[in-house]
C-alpha cells in the first residue's frame, strides 16, 4: 500500500514539472539575476545553531525555584472531589488555573534554557526537565505552541464504585515533537508522546506508555480527541484491583 | 563538468567567481528545487519565483558553505526555509488559489484518459493542500523526492523521530483522502 501512495505522488509530481523550455528560461533568468547582484550576505539564512554546551548553575537554581513556586501554586488549588462510578474524575482533567500555571512554567523554563527546552514532566510531585544538549533544535522545533498531556492512573477494588488516583503525570511538551520520557519519580515508568493539532481544533495524539508503578501496564494508542477531553487509554484487572489510565490533552 | 562533485564546483566558483560554475549548480538542481517548492505551494508561478529566490540566496551565501554537509542538503534547507518564509509572509498555510493543471505541450483534443488524469491530479493537489506545512514537507521530501527520513529531518531542522511521526501522520491523512484512487491502482 505504501508503494502505491508513493507511486501516486511521484506520478503527480512528474506531471507538474514544466517543460524543458520553461525550465531553461528560468535557469537563464536565475543566472542573469545572480550576476547582477553580489556581495550581500543574506541574513535570513540561519544555518548554524549555537551549541548548548553546559547548564549554568544559576540557571538551574532559578529553574528549581520556579518549579517549586508553581508546585506550591498547584498545591493551593482547590481539591476537587472524586467522581463516583465510571465517570471521569475532575482531577484527571486540566483546569483553567492549571493551564495558566503550566504555560507560565514552560515559558519561563524556555527562557532560562535559551529555547533548548524539550519538555517538563511532573510526576507525583517530582519534576524532570528534558533539554536538547547539542543545540540541534531549530526555529522549526521551537515555534510550536506547548501542549499539556495529563496521564492519570485510577484504581479501585473490585465491587467498589469510587476510583482513587494511584499515579499521575503532567507533561508539558512541544506539539509535533516526539517526547520520550522516563518519569523522574523513581517509578520506572516510561512514556512516548506526540501531539498534533488538527485544523478543526481537535488533537491527534499518539501515546505509548510502559508503566511499572502502580501497576505493570503497557499501552499504545492513537486517537483524535477534543481539547481537554479525558479519555480511557488502558484498563486492567490485576487480582482484586481494577485500573484505568486516563489521558487528557490541552493546548497551552 | 560532469565528473565534478557539487562541492568541487562550489570550491571552483569561490576561487574564480566565474558564473559558469554557478550555472552548472543551477542546471543540476533547479528541477528538484522547483519540484519541492511546487509540492509545497501548489502554484507554478510562485514555484518559479521562489526557485529564483532560493538560488539567489545560495549565490549570495556560497562563501558560507563550509562543506559540513552535502551541498544538496544545504540547498534544500534553503529551499524549505524560503517556502516557510513565503507562507509566513502570505499568512496562509494552504494555497488560496485553485491548484493549477500542468502545462501541456500537446494541444490535441483531450482524451478520456487525460481527463481522468487531470481529475486525479486536482484531487492529489487538494489532498496535499489539507496537510499543514510540516506534514506537507515531510511527505514531499520523503515520498515524492525519495529522501531518507534522516536526511529530511536534517533539511527541516527537526529530530529524526519527529520527522518519522510527521511522515507517518501525513501518509495516514493522504491515504484517507485518496482512498478511491489507491484502491483502483
Amino acid at each position: 500500500m505504501n508503494n502505491t501512495l508513493d507511486n501516486l505522488l511521484k506520478g503527480w509530481a512528474a506531471r507538474q514539472e514544466p517543460g524543458s523550455a520553461r525550465l531553461n528560461t528560468l535557469a537563464g533568468r536565475i543566472v542573469q539575476d545572480a550576476g547582477r547582484r553580489s556581495g550581500v550576505i543574506d541574513a535570513e539564512i540561519v544555518f548554524t545553531i549555537p551549541f548548548f554546551k553546559k547548564l549554568q548553575y544559576a540557571g538551574l537554581g532559578a529553574a528549581a525555584a520556579l518549579v517549586v513556586g508553581v508546585l506550591c501554586l498547584r498545591a493551593l488549588a482547590p481539591v476537587v472531589p472524586q467522581a463516583e462510578g465510571a465517570g471521569i474524575p475532575a482531577f484527571a482533567v486540566v483546569s483553567e488555573q492549571e493551564v495558566r500555571a503550566e504555560k507560565k512554567l514552560f515559558t519561563e523554563m524556555e527562557r532560562l534554557f535559551s529555547g533548548h527546552l524539550k519538555w517538563v514532566v511532573q510526576s507525583n510531585g517530582d519534576v524532570g526537565i528534558g533539554v536538547e544538549p547539542d543545540g540541534s533544535l531549530t526555529s522549526v522545533d521551537i515555534s510550536g505552541a506547548p501542549v499539556l498531556v495529563r496521564l492519570t492512573v485510577l484504581s479501585r477494588k473490585a465491587g467498589e464504585k469510587k476510583w482513587r488516583k494511584a499515579w499521575n503525570t503532567d507533561v508539558v511538551m512541544r506539539r509535533e515533537q516526539l517526547a520520550e520520557i522516563a518519569t523522574n519519580d523513581q517509578s520506572g515508568n516510561k512514556l512516548a508522546l506526540w501531539v498534533y493539532p488538527l485544523v478543526d481544533g481537535k488533537l491527534a495524539v499518539d501515546t505509548n506508555i510502559s508503566l511499572v508503578q502502580p501497576v505493570a501496564i503497557a499501552s499504545r494508542s492513537n486517537m483524535v480527541v477534543a481539547r481537554g477531553q479525558a479519555v480511557d487509554i488502558a484498563q486492567l484487572k490485576a487480582g482484586n484491583e481494577e485500573y484505568r489510565v486516563l489521558q487528557s490533552v490541552q493546548m497551552l | 563538468m560532469d565528473g565534478l562533485t557539487d562541492e568541487i564546483i562550489v570550491s571552483r566558483f569561490r576561487e574564480t567567481g566565474e558564473s559558469v560554475f554557478f550555472e552548472e549548480l543551477v542546471n543540476r538542481h533547479l528541477g528538484k528545487v522547483r519540484g519541492m517548492i511546487n509540492s509545497m505551494v501548489l502554484n507554478a508561478a510562485d514555484a518559479d519565483d521562489l526557485s529564483q529566490e532560493v538560488f539567489l540566496k545560495a549565490y549570495r551565501n556560497l562563501c558560507r558553505f563550509k562543506g559540513h554537509c552535502q551541498f544538496s542538503t544545504w540547498l534544500y534547507t534553503i529551499t524549505m526555509n524560503t517556502v516557510r518564509s513565503f507562507f509566513r509572509k502570505n499568512q496562509r498555510c494552504r494555497v488560496s488559489s485553485t491548484a493549477e493543471l500542468p502545462e501541456r505541450a500537446d494541444t490535441s483534443a483531450m482524451s478520456w484518459e487525460t481527463v481522468l488524469s487531470d481529475e486525479m491530479d486536482l484531487k492529489i493537489s487538494e489532498a496535499l493542500k489539507t496537510l499543514s506545512p510540516p506534514l506537507r514537507a515531510a511527505i514531499t521530501l520523503t515520498a515524492i523526492h525519495g529522501m531518507s527520513v534522516g536526511e529530511a529531518a536534517s533539511v527541516e531542522g527537526c529530530l529524526t523521530a519527529t520527522m518519522y511521526w510527521r511522515v507517518h501522520h501525513a501518509r495516514k491523512l493522504l491515504k484517507k483522502s485518496l482512498e478511491g484512487y489507491l484502491k483502483h491502482e
